[in-house]
């Protein structure tokens, strides 16, 4: 007994250090939404006030565990920390920055997305539908590598700014068809 | 003393568990690199674009996490290839868990490979960029020092019977060697040598072209050579007996052994299109495996090669539907100068037991890839094939390729009375087979809730040689527990063919005389698996139990059962008896077990662990008999240490129990100690070069495992290289 006691006591004190070998899917786009952050202007109204947080909401099951938290925890854009939320629906999460919906949440009572988005929301997903349902920036795989595509025209209509850099990178698509009234 | 086999479990597990934690504790308090998923951050967003996500392919046909693939799914990556030296894919199967090998088994395939119980090299596919290899014919693969894995980007294994979408002889196994993709203008160049003559040299040289370097091409060649371990100095009382058959005979009475092996590839990729080819040849002696009833002569040679080429197109027919077609030739060819060398009488060695086999195979596949929905992915597709196999013949002053080979090797002649001329019979020496295959399967896995997924598959195969048509389904729950673990339910069922090899190879080895069986039908095989596993950026561990049964076996003669023996006795020509026997389906047997494996990254430590236990039975009756040749425990230990940054260092260990039901003779107290001690050393010398040692059995440990006999035959002993490797 006393050598599989050891055994686990010595497993409960690994700390990690040495970077991994590989990357999932969700520690990588949790560092592409980190840099969305950086690389996206949104208008001036959508702060309370010049210190006030961006606030990441995450629809329905987090898929990033702590990942997303962990990756900016501490981190400050234009002076503004940043704040992850999650919740089961969308106004449960409105007001925020940007509004991430994974793939699992295609089914959410959520979709399709209102059209024109939310003033000031950044709506990222990765449903294979996700720009056809209003979308803004959808994440996909190419082989095994992550893409995104990007929909210029809902950023704008959103009042959001995307800059080259990230323009530069992305597949371009043509946005949702406009809502009957 | 060597612990007994009941106290092999929990120690086993306890040392290694302890060992292999124990440089974790040491490195948490040497935190000093700085990266991990949460530091991706840290780069920039061109950078992130490069980054890659760890996927598989093998297990569903598509990429996928393996905690998303069904069954047990184990990747051995370009990063641990490198860092632990692994240079052909014995060394990657020994360091995998539930896998036993038994180097040194049989001339004719070199390492028999057992997993999860289950023996046989015809029971585990083989593929090269998702590129059948396995010989045409049904026969064994011939895993040797030819099948390198010195380009490979990962190298995935998929445990169990994967017949659904592999077809025949999915039941073990189904291993998938992805080369890497090709940079611009890369190449890497190495040689080494050591001792016993060995020689080792392989090339990689790949690049872009094209305006926007649309097109790339990847070429490889890999090369070995070694006189092996020297058996007369190692293992004398086993090497006894030779001396006393060998001496009168005027050929000497030491051992002529060699291990020559040539592995090329080269593939070609346009946007949708690819071409490869793939080729190894192989020369061993043809005495392995055989303790010392054969002469070890330098006449005594087994070759063989194989050729294996594919063409693939993919073609997009809506935004969510995918065609992919593929056009395989597939060719295996026994050397005309194979031959066995065996005493002819007390004076003489008999050294016209040529030998010759030649299989070729065309197969056309369509697939269809269609994401139904977000949460449905289908994917369906069918398969013709057609073979011409003439097995492996006895081709008496050896084989001229270029004319008929059936008229060529003549008839065995015997008679069922002993000096009665009506009873004459005659066996063809050398038959050759044509026929058909063709197959169809459909695969959809649904994730029917966020955190659940079902996967269902079914296969079904007609071939032009029996009547019975095999169904292969496949049933999988994958349930997330959370981010880091996942729970996995897999049945599947897979199937044998009755391979040309079996049902027509006829030989005479002086104690049986093989004919041919039209009348066999497929051996099939069910398994049930339940895996628990737990990934997260530094830690990766599984614990899989599995039940797996066989039905309708493929009995060969050579195992002279009552029910492979046809007459008993029979006379030849010259007088002498020989038992009549053929393949036969019959019986079952089981296999059950566990596997425990785990690995993890820290600091500058990167260890791996597995245990391993399997238990049969044979017609119900479980006993040690039903697991012949095999150990039911295993363990394996190793770590790779970077003591600074230029250096790695690689032990690995790995022990298992007394083989169960081999005759020992010589060899009793080798067959107690099956262990072995490995070491890989590797030193960057500059940006471009790295000086490194592979040595094998650093211990100069003797130990025996089982051969095709059945008795033990001893492995080889401290043998290695050393060399460079230079990249440009």
């Amino acid at each position: 007994m006393v050598l599989p006691a050891c055994a686990l006591f010595l497993l409960a004190l690994r700390v990690p250090a040495e970077p991994p070998r590989e990357f999932h899917e969700h520690d990588i786009k949790a560092a592409f939404l980190f840099r969305f952050l950086q690389l996206v202007e949104w208008p001036p109204d959508t702060f309370a006030t010049d210190d006030s947080p961006i606030i990441v909401g995450i629809l329905g099951q987090d898929p990033f565990g702590n990942v997303l938290a962990d990756t900016v925890r501490g981190e400050t854009i234009n002076g503004r920390s940043i704040v992850v939320r999650e919740g089961a629906k969308m106004h449960d999460l409105l007001p925020c920055h940007l509004l991430f919906v994974p793939s699992a949440s295609v089914n959410a009572s959520a979709l399709p997305l209102p059209v024109p988005s939310p003033a000031g929301v950044l709506l990222v997903g990765e449903g294979q539908d996700f720009i056809q349902q209003g979308g803004m920036i959808r994440f996909y795989l190419d082989g095994n590598r992550v893409r995104f595509e990007i929909c210029p025209e809902a950023a704008e209509q959103s009042r959001i700014r995307i800059r080259s850099r990230l323009l530069r990178l992305a597949r371009i698509v043509e946005c949702a068809p406009p809502v009957e009234p | 003393m060597f612990p007994k086999p009941a106290c092999w479990p929990c120690r086993i597990v306890c040392l290694m568990l302890l060992a292999t934690v124990a440089p974790v504790a040491v490195a948490s308090g040497t935190n000093d690199s700085p990266k991990s998923a949460a530091h991706l951050k840290e780069l920039t967003i061109e950078e992130l674009m490069a980054v890659e996500v760890s996927t598989v392919t093998t297990a569903s046909r598509r990429e996928e996490t393996t905690l998303e693939a069904p069954g047990t799914v184990i990747v051995i990556d370009r990063r641990q290839i490198e860092r632990r030296g692994y240079m052909t894919l014995v060394d990657v199967l020994r360091d995998l868990p539930g896998i036993d090998l038994s180097p040194n088994f049989f001339s004719e395939i070199g390492t028999q490979v057992a997993i999860r119980g289950i023996s046989g090299n015809n029971k585990v596919i083989v593929l090269v960029n998702g590129m059948r290899i396995n010989p045409p014919g049904g026969e064994y693969y011939p895993l040797r020092t030819d099948l390198s894995v010195r380009h490979a980007e990962q190298i995935e294994v998929i445990y169990g019977p994967g017949s659904t979408l592999y077809g025949k002889d999915a039941v073990a196994a189904v291993i998938n060697i992805i080369t890497e993709t090709p940079k611009q203008n890369m190449g890497e160049v190495s040689a080494a040598a050591g001792p016993d003559h060995t020689q080792q040299g392989w090339g990689t040289v790949g690049g872009l072209f094209g305006d926007d370097h649309q097109f790339s091409f990847l070429g490889h060649v890999y090369y070995f050579h070694s006189d092996l371990t020297d058996v007369d100095h190692h293992y004398p009382d086993w090497w006894a007996p030779y001396r006393e058959i060998a001496a009168p005979k005027g050929s000497g009475t030491t051992p002529n052994r060699l291990d020559d092996g040539l592995n090329m590839l080269f593939r070609l990729e346009a946007p949708d299109t690819s071409l490869q080819i793939f080729q190894r040849v192989s020369r061993r002696s043809s005495s392995e495996g055989f303790s010392t009833i054969l002469g070890y002569a330098p006449e005594a040679r087994w070759e063989d090669m194989s050729t294996v080429i594919q063409g693939e197109h993919t073609m997009p027919i809506t935004e969510k539907t995918l065609l992919e077609s593929s056009l395989t030739y597939n060719r295996y060819e026994i050397d005309p100068d194979s031959r066995y060398v065996f005493p002819s009488d007390d004076k003489t060695w008999f050294y016209d037991d040529y030998k010759y086999g030649l299989g070729t195979g065309a197969s056309i596949e369509e697939t269809l890839r269609v994401d139904v929905s977000p949460t449905v992915k289908l994917l369906a597709g069918g398969i013709a094939s057609s073979y011409t196999v003439t097995p492996k013949s006895t081709v008496p002053g050896g084989a001229d390729t270029s004319r008929d080979i059936s008229s060529q090797a003549g008839s065995f002649v015997y008679f069922t009375e002993k000096g009665n001329p009506a009873t004459r019979q005659e066996i063809r020496r050398a038959v050759t087979l044509t026929y058909q295959t063709y197959e169809g399967y459909a695969e959809s896995a649904w994730q029917f809730l966020e955190d659940w997924k079902v996967i269902g598959g079914l296969r079904s195969t007609y071939d032009t040689r029996y009547s019975d048509t095999p169904l292969s389904p496949r049933f999988s729950l994958i349930h997330n527990v959370n981010r880091h673990v996942t729970a996995k339910y897999t049945f599947t069922k897979a199937y044998v063919e009755p391979a040309a090899y079996f049902g027509n190879a006829p030989y005479d080895n002086g104690a049986i005389l093989n004919t041919s069986n039209p009348d066999l039908e497929p051996e099939e095989a069910q398994s049930h698996e339940i895996g628990l596993n737990y990934v997260d950026d530094h830690f990766h561990c599984g614990i899989s139990g599995y039940s797996t049964r066989q039905e309708n076996r493929l009995l060969v003669a050579d195992s002279i059962m009552p029910q492979t023996i046809l007459i008993d006795p029979v006379y030849m020509e010259d007088g002498s008896t020989r038992i009549l026997g053929h393949t036969v389906n019959s019986g079952d047997s089981e296999y059950r077990g566990v596997d425990l494996y785990s690995e993890c990254q820290f600091g500058k430590w990167s260890p791996w662990f597995s245990y391993s236990y399997v238990e049969a039975a044979e017609d119900g009756s479980w006993n040690s008999a039903a697991l012949a040749g095999l150990s039911a425990h295993q363990g394996r230990l190793g770590t790779t240490w970077a003591p600074f940054e230029r250096l790695l260092l690689t032990p690995s260990f790995s022990i298992r129990s007394r083989p169960e039901a081999v005759k020992a003779g010589a060899l009793d107290s080798e067959l107690d100690t099956p262990w072995q001690l490995d070491f890989y050393a590797q030193y960057r010398l500059t940006a471009q070069a790295d000086l490194f040692t592979m040595l094998y059995n650093v211990t100069d440990h003797e130990y025996a495992l089982a051969g095709v006999t059945g008795d033990a035959v001893p492995q080889e002993t401290f043998h290695g290289m050393a060399g460079v490797k230079v990249r440009f």
